[in-house]
């Protein structure tokens, strides 16, 4: 019990931290959201109506009065409004909340199911065909421009074969609901589903190769097999098993970092998500949208980390000894 | 939410209704514009371009800029203008109404001056506080008298500033926070959803020339390559997006698509601050002009497809454009260095210029990190400066800290902290004929004077040209006032890009090119 307790309190001292820098780091770039609060012909403004503009979203006041507004907004729900916009902060966030999770949600699926299947297999059949082609595979797609790889799909999926189409979650002038809705949607999701997939796919398929291979050199392994256990059943029960602890973790991180989005396969494909919106908003220094953003990003981090914690001993023994 | 679902609800029962009342020919556009606009009301649309344009199509004004931009009656039937330009008389036309079919009235307009100067907005008040008084004598006419004669009142506000209704706004306390959009236009907004797409439907209750289309959608793409690739698959008709030079024979050459071409006035700049060292000299800074090579900028970075600029700044295009200004008078490097020489400069052990306290001619230049046109220009700029005996050293900045250093908070009364940078100018600047606000040593006359130009000559032919109505006297002012800049040169003009735009001619080729503009206009959308 106390080991959570304990762990709460680390948690308490990263979200205030977090906070913090989620006010002060986008304050702390060159330039100010000036345009986005008067429009966009700001220039031709007189000082005094450029203060009356500040004083409007209380950005006359001093840095820590604007710093304590802040954090009571965060408890009182207001999240203020985007300068851009005009809208709720949480409006903005909530209507592209969904698209970034259906996008690096299924990315973020299928790459752990193919991560972990590939490392597991590479691994078992260590120095084979299999391990050397998808080891340098992985590595490649790693080291490859997402953006570039994006276009290149768009390349040839949509433009060459016009398999898919090019931009957007839906076709503006296409169905509205019901199933071909729902195909709609799928359509537009593969390329840059595949794209992130093929992106993020060699981390969880090298921790989980690597976790194999030492796995696979442990005694345990060994003894499992001198006496006569089933290469398949030392595989699945022994091996693969054991080397998935690691694995999960990785994968609860990135569980946390769901919500962030995917700001460069966004732009690419122009899909609605919340990272083409933290990138503009980083752009147009938009404040609220910044804080609004990173808070939900900040608190989903931590809530995956306090997952991974709670759940690790329960699927490791050996830490819940040592814990107690 | 609530409000906006509201709002959604009451904007598709009118979708129905126009639906029903429409023509049904059925006639759809497909048009990518770049990002969100917002909720595309006066206060919340977010660009000058392509955002001011869709306004326009939900919104009218009182006149209209014609494809040379000329203002035409609109709203308007016409206006008298008092002799001593203070007071002009509009009659509106007979029967407008709302897109909601609530009748637009000269109480309309007299509310639309007092909300833009109660509520300030950055391009819509500026005109709205010359207004002194509005008078409505009867529901068709509307008397405004303004605090000083202005020669681009009709220009720069009956053509810009959007007529909004009364009813709608008039409980409006936030207006920055406005859902609502409410036009008189030919066009009125039936969907939208942020980050998608907006959906424009043919207003039937439009007063006016019959919309082209019964639907207008934008897509939202915001990659450029992606843009291009979707034009080309037929996915959209015609893109709000400049086509880039090397796209250009691309396009000309596929059969199915047509490229339209003409006159930028976008206009980039190399902003000087004029107070600095050897920068505070005109002589130098005519030295540096004289250096640039700018066919070659236009030939090697635009690929031809631009015009060079000249001291006067107005592109020749412009009906105020001197024509004796479009050109700066050019030296070779070896005229350069011996006019240095002249002007008390030595040449320093590595070639750069130094004057008698041993100071540098030596300088920093800014520019945009994310225009690849600017940046490739501010290279080729830098090697002709260099040649000539400067030393320049170019740095790329993101855009907000490059702004933070030219133009602080942009109020030029903060100063600035920057030698030579690339200033885009959008092409409202030139297409208004802006010089004053950019030469005038007052810090709100002059509130696009980033260089800190100051010269009491230049002043008061601005100060006269302003309260000058009568055309031909402003068009003198104005040769006078490039005239003055060419012997100055407050600032460097490098060239004005075209406006290249391709679309797909089959589903609709009936576009109006406004000169400086483009084809991404209120005209291009109606019947003509």
């Amino acid at each position: 019990m106390n080991w959570y307790l304990g762990r709460l309190g680390q948690y308490a001292i990263v979200l205030v931290a977090a906070l913090t820098l989620n006010f002060f780091l986008p304050r702390a770039m060159p330039g100010n959201p000036l345009q986005f609060l008067a429009g966009e012909d700001v220039g031709l403004l007189s000082p005094e109506q450029i203060a009356q503009v500040q004083a409007r979203y209380g950005l006359d006041k001093p840095l820590w009065q604007q710093y304590l507004r802040y954090l009571g907004s965060i408890f009182t729900g207001n999240w203020g409004f985007s300068y851009q916009a005009g809208l709720p902060v949480i409006e903005t966030i909530l209507t592209r909340l969904p698209w970034t999770l259906l996008l690096v949600g299924t990315s973020l699926l299928v790459a752990s199911l193919f991560g972990v299947l590939f490392g597991a297999i590479a691994s078992w059949y260590r120095g084979g065909s299999f391990d050397t082609s998808s080891l340098v595979g992985s590595i490649l797609f790693d080291s490859l421009p997402t953006f570039w790889l994006g276009m290149m799909l768009i390349a040839i999926f949509a433009v060459e074969l016009r398999w898919f189409p090019i931009f957007g979650a839906v076709t503006p002038w296409g169905p509205k609901s019901g199933w071909p809705y729902i195909w709609d949607i799928l359509r537009h999701l593969v390329l840059p589903a595949t794209t992130l997939t093929l992106a993020t796919l060699s981390g969880t398929y090298l921790v989980m190769r690597y976790s194999m291979l030492d796995v696979l050199g442990q005694d345990y392994i060994r003894t499992a097999r001198s006496k006569g256990v089933q290469e398949r059943q030392v595989l699945l029960k022994h091996a693969v098993r054991n080397a998935l602890l690691p694995v999960s973790t990785v994968i609860f991180l990135n569980l946390g970092f769901l919500v962030g989005g995917a700001t460069v396969i966004e732009t690419v494909f122009s899909y609605p998500g919340i990272g083409t919106l933290l990138f503009q908003a980083v752009i147009n220094r938009d404040y609220p949208v910044l804080q609004g953003a990173f808070l939900v990003l900040t608190i989903s981090v931590i809530v995956a980390n306090i997952m991974s914690d709670a759940t690790y001993p329960l699927l490791d023994p050996r830490v819940r000894k040592g814990a107690s | 939410m609530k409000k906006v679902s509201k709002l959604l609800l009451s904007l598709a029962a009118l979708a129905l209704l126009s639906l029903a009342l429409a023509s049904h020919s059925g006639k759809t556009l497909r048009m990518a514009i770049l990002q969100d606009e917002g909720t595309l009301t006066p206060y919340t649309y977010q660009t000058g371009y392509p955002g001011y344009e869709l306004l326009t199509m939900v919104y009218d004004t009182l006149y209209q800029l014609d494809e040379n931009l000329i203002p035409q009656p609109w709203l308007a039937q016409g206006a008298e203008t008092s002799a001593d330009g203070l007071t002009y008389t509009i009659t509106l036309k007979p029967d407008l109404k709302w897109a909601d079919g609530e009748a637009l009235t000269a109480s309309d307009v007299a509310f639309t001056i007092k909300y833009f100067q109660d509520n300030l907005h950055g391009r819509f008040s500026t005109p709205a506080n010359k207004v002194a008084a509005v008078e409505t004598p009867d529901e068709q006419t509307v008397v405004i008298t303004l605090k000083a004669p202005d020669a681009t009142f009709i220009q720069n506000g009956l053509a810009d500033v959007p007529i909004i209704p009364e009813h709608v706004w008039a409980d409006v306390t936030d207006p920055n926070s406005m859902v609502v959009s409410i036009g008189s236009g030919p066009y009125q907004i039936t969907e939208y959803r942020t980050d998608q797409f907006y959906r424009l439907t043919e207003n039937a209750n439009f007063w006016g020339p019959k919309p082209a289309f019964d639907e207008i959608i934008t897509p939202i793409i915001k990659d450029q390559t992606a843009t291009f690739q979707a034009l080309q698959t037929g996915e959209i008709d015609v893109a709000v997006r400049k086509v880039s030079p090397e796209l250009v024979e691309r396009f000309a050459a596929q059969s199915d698509l047509k490229v339209a071409q003409g006159p930028g006035f976008s206009a980039s700049t190399i902003q000087i601050d004029v107070t600095k060292g050897a920068l505070a000299n005109p002589e130098v800074r005519k030295i540096m002009a004289g250096l640039i090579d700018y066919e070659k900028l236009v030939e090697n970075v635009l690929l031809g497809f631009g015009v060079t600029g000249g001291p006067g700044f107005l592109p020749p295009a412009h009906p105020l454009s001197n024509p004796n200004t479009t050109e700066y008078s050019r030296y070779t490097p070896e005229e350069a260095k011996q006019r240095l020489e002249e002007l008390g400069f030595s040449q320093g052990a590595d070639g750069v210029y130094v004057d008698a306290d041993g100071n540098r001619l030596e300088f920093e230049y800014l520019t945009y990190s994310d225009r690849p046109i600017q940046l490739r220009a501010a290279e080729l700029v830098a090697q002709d400066l260099r040649e000539g005996g400067f030393n320049i050293e170019l740095r790329a900045m993101e855009r907000q800290a490059l702004v933070q250093r030219v133009w602080p908070d942009f109020d030029v009364s903060k100063g600035r902290n920057y030698d030579m940078s690339m200033v885009n100018w959008s092409a409202p600047v030139a297409a208004q004929a802006r010089l004053g606000s950019m030469l005038h040593s007052d810090f709100v006359t002059g509130n696009l004077n980033v260089g800190g130009y100051s010269n009491p000559k230049v002043d008061s032919i601005i100060e006269e040209a302003a309260v000058t109505i009568d055309a031909a006297k402003r068009q003198e002012l104005f040769f006078a006032l490039q005239q003055k800049m060419a012997e100055d040169i407050p600032l460097i003009t490098l060239f004005f890009e075209d406006g290249v735009y391709a679309y797909r001619p089959a589903v609709y080729d009936n576009w109006v090119f406004m000169a400086g503009q483009g084809i991404i206009n209120k005209l291009s959308f109606l019947e003509r």
